[in-house]
């Protein structure tokens, strides 16, 4: 019961079928990797599980009810999202906008409460972001803002987060950071993480299960060595690639050597 | 961390209210006519018999209070308007309400009809048609798979306001020399309606719109970050922004029917206050619902008095305040460029 599931899931923007017939189960306390080429279906798939869109056939079930089931604000304190780009216009300090994050755990009162600030506080910290608190968040990089994306996430205290390429334009290090906290969190308190993300390398070093899409459809499942696979690479990226293994002689990583021949 | 308690609110709109209550008693007491205050409140049960009283309480007053109520409704409309398309450029009649409003207007006046219903006038009548039915125009047009684009409400509303101009032109065109006159004079925005009657008339539905606005500030702060993490933190979305979108268009169709179109208030405060509290909807509302009461009653006070016995329409005031803060606005902004873009 404690999972979220998708269940022959379909979706379609017009005629076109982004996600066609796709079953998984998330057990909780996971942390899972969706993969793919582009226009595979990876973020249309994970707004799905985050009842950001509504399935043309199939269902999402969390603990066994089905998502459109879930009172909004109920669903909103077990699972938050955060999208790949957040555009932002107004001049929030970076402590008010992970505040912001709190909105259903606020009721109907218009105030902040004791708990939502050491919520906030723990997901700055979490982030290293504390010393951003009183910035305007239109005046940080790249780095920071993903890094107060994800702080925003975490002060929503969520049981689920799901993260649609959240070190997309990061240096190597923010990546491993943001990567380290994710292992973090989902090690220490059972956060149960489902990211969607580009870099197949980082996905094996962190994920023990790695989900690969393509046209919509699931067509790997697995733990990293059976993804980074260089046949069933070639098959769906379409490039040759070089895997090696980590001092570990398990954990896989990748280097493309060039374009497939056609 | 400043996180939003009771005291913070409290201390953060105080200078608001005081601002707005000190313009809510030198309004009145200021003009071209000087009044004795002392002799007017003492003859306030005999309007008919004293000068100073009659000024006062239904000259004075009741213009004051139309004043306060049409720069709170456009100041908190203008507001709301910026967090749900997302765009600090946004102001109540960026959707286009009010050449909606003006076309209704001046197709009034061009009928010349004399008819009144529930005590509202032709041209009332006819400009709040004409903003409804552009609200529901560009809100209808905006909308792709029920979920409200704001790139496409914003061109709706641009490309409507500039079918209506040109319709306004056409009607202008028909129109002799009296009939243009009065035309000119409603769509430059004016506050010179006396008596408490049409003002009682339109404040419910003005006051109505504030409170459902003041009441989804939460949902504001959520919708200005964008739909999804709104949705993802709880927010109906859809719900919540067609609730906000209604009730700021009533706030302005309302106070547009009966003083015109008062340009720049609904630009010009929210932005300000922005700059003084910072964007949190939830203070930001009802501050800018404060100023921007205080700012018309202001600008009125000044537009009254300072040509007198000749009056500047309000809205030209405001309009020749506003532009160079436009300008300023757009310099800051290009500055900015590039920040989460």
């Amino acid at each position: 019961m404690n999972e979220l599931a998708a269940e022959q899931l379909h979706f379609a923007y017009r005629a076109d079928e982004v996600v066609s017939g796709v079953d998984l189960t998330f057990p909780r306390g996971a942390m899972t990797a969706l993969v793919g080429p582009n226009g595979a279906g990876k973020s249309t798939l994970l707004r799905l599980l985050g009842n950001l869109l509504r399935p043309t056939r199939g269902r999402v079930l969390l603990d066994g009810r089905e998502l459109s089931a879930w009172p909004q604000a109920e669903l909103a304190r077990r699972m938050a999202l955060t999208p790949q780009t957040v555009h932002l216009y107004f001049p929030f300090t970076v402590g008010q906008y992970v505040l912001l994050a709190r909105h259903p755990h606020r009721g109907w009162s218009p105030f902040e409460s004791a708990a939502d600030v050491a919520a906030a506080r723990f997901a700055l910290e979490q982030t290293e972001s504390t010393h951003l608190t009183e910035r305007s968040v239109l005046e940080l990089s790249g780095g920071e803002r993903q890094r107060i994306t994800l702080a925003a996430a975490l002060a929503q205290a969520p049981d689920w987060l799901l993260l649609d390429e959240p070190t997309a334009s990061l240096d190597l290090r923010y990546q491993v950071e943001i990567f380290d906290v994710l292992r973090r969190l989902n090690r220490e308190r059972g956060l149960s993480v489902i990211v969607v993300t580009h870099d197949l390398n980082l996905a094996a070093r962190y994920c023990p299960r790695l989900i690969l899409l393509a046209g919509g459809r699931v067509v790997a499942d697995g733990a990293p060595p059976e993804i980074l696979d260089p046949a069933l690479i070639r098959a769906h990226y379409h490039v040759n690639v070089e895997v090696g293994r980590r001092a570990d002689g398990v954990t896989p990583f990748l280097l493309p050597t060039g374009a497939e021949p056609s | 961390m400043r996180p939003l308690t009771p005291l913070r609110m409290f201390l953060l709109l105080a200078p608001f209210a005081l601002f707005f209550a000190a313009t809510l008693v030198l309004g009145p007491a200021i003009g071209p006519v000087r009044v004795n205050l002392h002799e007017a409140w003492a003859q306030r049960g005999n309007l008919a018999g004293s000068l100073d009283a009659s000024v006062l309480f239904l000259a004075r007053v009741p213009r004051t209070l139309l004043a306060a109520l049409a720069g709170a409704a456009l100041a908190l409309a203008g507001a709301a308007f910026q967090a749900l398309l997302r765009n600090p450029l946004a102001e109540p009649f960026t959707l286009g309400v009010s050449s909606g409003g003006a076309l209704g207007a001046v197709i009034a006046i061009k009928l010349g009809l004399d008819v009144t219903v529930l005590g509202l006038s032709p041209v009332m009548l006819f400009a709040l048609a004409g903003s409804g039915a552009t609200v529901g125009l560009v809100y209808a047009l905006g909308r792709t798979r029920g979920v409200l684009s704001t790139s496409i409400l914003l061109l709706a509303g641009v490309t409507v306001s500039f079918c209506f101009a040109a319709l306004i032109l056409l009607v202008f065109y028909f129109s002799d020399w009296t009939e243009t006159h009065g035309m000119l004079h409603w769509m430059m925005g004016g506050l010179d309606v006396t008596g408490y009657g049409s003002l009682a008339r339109v404040a419910p539905f003005a006051l109505a719109g504030m409170a459902v606005l003041l009441a989804a500030a939460g949902d504001l702060n959520q919708l200005s970050l964008g739909a999804d993490l709104a949705a993802s933190r709880g927010v109906r979305v859809r719900a919540a922004q067609r609730w906000a979108y209604l009730a700021a268009s009533l706030t302005t169709g309302a106070v547009v029917s009966l003083v015109g179109p008062i340009g720049f208030v609904g630009l010009i405060v929210p932005h300000t206050v922005r700059l003084l509290v910072g964007p949190d909807h939830r203070v930001l509302l009802p501050a800018s619902l404060l100023t921007g009461a205080g700012f018309l009653i202001l600008c009125d006070t000044v537009a009254r008095t300072i040509l007198a016995p000749a009056e500047i329409p309000v809205g030209v005031l405001t309009a020749a305040l506003g532009g160079p803060f436009f300008v300023g606005l757009l310099l800051r902004a290009k500055r900015r460029a590039g920040a989460w873009e």
